[in-house]
C-alpha cells in the first residue's frame, strides 16, 4: 500500500519558493530518509503533510485517502523541536496527547517504558535534559501504536551518546515494521537507519532511490601488495575493475557490482603477487551525496 | 465534546496562573458586590450627603430586585481578569507550540477552537453563577424584608452579565490569535478596555451639537461600550430619574454581532494561517 503520494507539492512565501512542485510516493514499511542540508525545504514539506502549513499548490494523500485529522491520528510525528507544556509532568503531557489521538491511556506507560523515561514519569517537562525532551517527543510519536512516523531531526543538539541512544530507539522502532519517514541533514545517520531516501534542495527534488542502491555504487576494494609495479600490470588483465587509481600507496578499485574481493584475492595469489593489504570499502552515502549536489550544480 | 472539555482540563489544572488569576476574581467580584454596604458605612461616617440623603447607609442597594442591576453593572468591570486568563491560556499554547503539536496529534483546527469556546463558556458561566450567589446572599442579608418575594426578578440582567462576560473573553480569544504575543495583548486590551475607549466614547457622546449624528451613535458599537450598554448605570434611580431596567433589543444585537464577529474572525485566523 502506499502510505503517501504528494502531488505537485509546493508553498510559496512571499518571493522565495520552500517547496516547488514535489512528488514522491512512500511504500508501507519503508525508513525513509529526506535528505538535505538546512533551508532545503525538508520541515517545510513535513509540515504541509501534518497540515500545520497550508500548501501554496499541489496536494497529497495518506493512506491513499484525502488527509485529515484522523489520518494525523495514524501518524505519530515531531517536528522540530519537542512541543510540550513545560509545567505538566512526562506523564501529565502524554496524557494530554493520548486525548488528542483518542487512544488508550495504557499507552502512556509503555510509552515511556520504550524511550526509557518510566522512572522520570512524574518530573515536570521542564526540568528535562535536551536528550530527554527529544526522548519523550518520540515516546509520544509512539503513543496509540501508529503504523507511520514523521521524525525530523530526531538528533539534532543531542551529544554522542544521545545520538547513539536515539538512534538505537529507531532502528528498533524500524525493526517493528513500521513505516518512518526521517529529516536529516546528517548524512551518516540516513546511511545507517534507511532503507530510501530523497534528496532536496532548495525546495527542489534531487534524486530519490535506495540506499543500497546509492552504496553500491560506491563500493570500492583497496590493494596493496610488495611489488606495486607488479601488481598494478597483473590488475590491468582483471576483468570487472571499473576505475583504478593509486592513492597513499595502495591502489584503490572500483569494481563491477559482481566482483568481490575473494575473487580478487584469488586472482592475485595464482598470479603470484604477494598481498599486504586488502580491504573492501563500503562506500558511503556522503560521496553519493555529494556526487548529486554536483550533478545537479 | 466530553474530549475536548477534557484535554482543554488536563492542560489548564496546573497551570499556576490559571489559578491566581482566578483565585483573584473570586475574591475580586465577592469583594466587590458585597462591599457596598461597607462604603456606604464609610461614607456616612465620613459625614458624606447625597443629595438630601443624611444616612448613605439607607440607599437600598442591596434590595430585590434593584440588586441585580447593581451588581452586575458594577461587576462588569472585572471581566478584564477573565480576559487575562484567555489570553494567557491561548499565549502559553502558542508560544510552547501546543495548537500546532495538536494539530499534528490529529485535533483539527476546528476541535482545537470549539475547546476553547467551550472553555469561555463553562467559565463564563461559572462566574454569572458565583455572582448570583453572592448577590442572593447579600441581598438576603440587607433586602427590605418586604423585597425579598423579588428575588427571582429582574434576572435578565444576570444573563446580560453572562453575556457581556462570554463576548468580552470571545474579543480577547480573537486578540490572542490575531497577535499571538500574550504581554502585548494584555496590556494594549487594558489600556483599550480602561482608557482608550471609555474616552473617546465620553467624549462622542457628550460633545454639543456639531458633530454628524452617525459618530455620536458610534460608541454604541464599540466592542466594549457595546457590552456596557446591555447593563445601564442603575445608580441615577437613588437620586430619583429614570433608570432603564430592561435589556434593550438593539444592544443586544450589537452584541451578538460581536460575539459572531470575534468567533469568526478566529476561526478565520487558526483556518488561513501556518501555525
Amino acid at each position: 500500500m502506499k502510505v503517501l503520494e504528494t502531488i505537485n507539492l509546493t508553498k510559496k512565501y512571499r518571493k522565495l519558493t520552500a517547496l516547488d512542485q514535489l512528488n514522491f510516493e512512500i511504500e508501507e514499511g519503508m525508513v525513509f530518509g529526506l535528505l538535505g542540508p538546512n533551508g532545503s525545504g525538508k520541515t517545510t514539506t513535513l509540515g504541509m503533510l501534518l497540515n500545520v502549513l497550508a500548501p501554496t499548490s499541489g496536494s497529497f494523500k495518506w493512506f491513499e485517502k484525502t488527509p485529515s485529522a484522523a489520518s494525523r491520528k495514524k501518524i505519530g510525528a515531531i517536528l522540530e523541536i519537542p512541543c510540550f507544556l513545560p509545567y505538566l509532568t512526562a506523564a501529565q503531557n502524554l496524557r494530554v496527547i493520548a486525548k488528542v489521538k483518542e487512544c488508550d491511556p495504557t499507552n502512556i506507560e509503555k510509552s515511556l517504558k520504550t524511550v526509557g523515561l518510566f522512572d522520570r514519569k512524574d518530573d515536570p517537562f521542564k526540568t528535562f535534559s535536551l536528550g530527554m525532551k527529544q526522548r519523550l517527543a518520540i515516546g509520544s510519536s509512539l503513543l496509540g501504536d501508529p503504523p507511520v512516523l514523521i521524525l525530523d531531526e530526531p538528533t539534532n543538539g543531542l551529544d554522542p551518546q544521545g545520538i547513539v541512544e536515539i538512534r538505537e530507539l529507531i532502528k528498533k522502532i524500524a525493526g517493528s515494521g513500521k513505516t518512518i519517514i526521517l529529516a536529516s541533514h546528517l548524512l551518516d545517520e540516513v546511511q545507517k537507519l534507511c532503507s530510501d531516501f530523497m534528496v532536496l534542495r532548495k525546495g527542489k527534488k534531487l534524486f530519490q532511490g535506495s540506499v543500497e542502491g546509492a552504496l553500491l555504487n560506491e563500493r570500492t576494494v583497496e590493494v596493496a601488495a610488495k611489488d606495486m609495479d607488479q601488481m598494478q600490470t597483473v590488475l590491468n588483465d582483471f576483468k570487472g575493475i571499473k576505475k583504478m587509481k593509486r592513492e597513499n600507496g595502495v591502489f584503490v578499485l572500483t569494481t563491477e557490482d559482481y566482483v568481490n574481493s575473494s575473487d580478487l584475492s584469488h586472482y592475485l595469489f595464482d598470479r603470484k603477487v604477494v598481498v599486504t593489504h586488502l580491504i573492501e570499502k563500503e562506500g558511503s552515502l556522503e560521496q553519493q551525496f555529494l556526487k548529486i549536489l554536483k550533478e545537479n550544480d | 465534546m466530553i474530549r475536548l472539555i477534557q484535554i482543554e482540563w488536563f492542560k489548564l489544572r496546573h497551570y499556576r496562573p490559571f489559578w491566581i488569576l482566578l483565585g483573584m476574581f473570586v475574591v475580586l467580584s465577592t469583594v466587590v458586590c458585597s462591599s457596598l454596604m461597607g462604603l456606604m458605612t464609610y461614607f456616612k461616617n465620613q459625614g458624606a450627603n447625597f443629595r438630601g440623603i443624611a444616612d448613605p447607609t439607607m440607599i437600598p442597594l442591596y434590595d430585590f430586585p434593584d440588586i441585580w442591576q447593581n451588581i452586575t453593572y458594577i461587576a462588569a468591570i472585572l471581566k478584564i481578569i477573565l480576559a487575562f486568563i484567555v489570553v494567557m491560556s491561548i499565549y502559553n499554547e502558542i508560544n510552547h507550540r501546543i495548537l500546532r503539536q495538536n494539530v499534528i496529534d490529529g485535533l483539527s483546527k476546528e476541535e482545537w477552537l470549539a475547546s476553547k469556546l467551550i472553555f469561555i463558556g463553562v467559565l463564563a458561566a461559572a462566574v454569572t453563577l458565583l455572582l448570583f450567589i453572592n448577590g442572593l446572599i447579600v441581598g438576603r442579608i440587607y433586602s427590605h424584608p418586604d423585597a425579598l418575594e423579588y428575588a427571582f426578578t429582574n434576572l435578565q440582567f444576570i444573563g446580560a452579565y453572562f453575556l457581556d462576560v462570554f463576548t468580552y473573553m470571545t474579543f480577547a480569544l480573537m486578540l490572542a490569535l490575531l497577535f499571538k504575543k500574550g504581554g502585548l495583548v494584555i496590556v494594549g486590551l487594558l489600556m483599550y478596555t480602561l482608557m482608550f475607549e471609555p474616552i473617546l466614547s465620553a467624549i462622542l457622546y457628550n460633545i454639543p451639537n456639531d458633530i454628524p449624528d452617525f459618530l455620536r451613535v458610534l460608541p454604541d458599537f464599540f466592542p466594549v461600550q457595546s457590552s456596557r450598554n446591555l447593563i445601564q448605570f442603575p445608580f441615577a434611580r437613588y437620586g430619583f430619574q429614570e433608570v432603564q431596567t430592561y435589556i434593550g433589543q438593539r444592544e443586544l444585537l450589537i452584541v451578538f454581532g460581536w460575539f459572531i464577529f470575534n468567533v469568526g474572525t478566529s476561526y478565520f485566523l487558526l483556518r488561513r494561517r501556518d501555525i
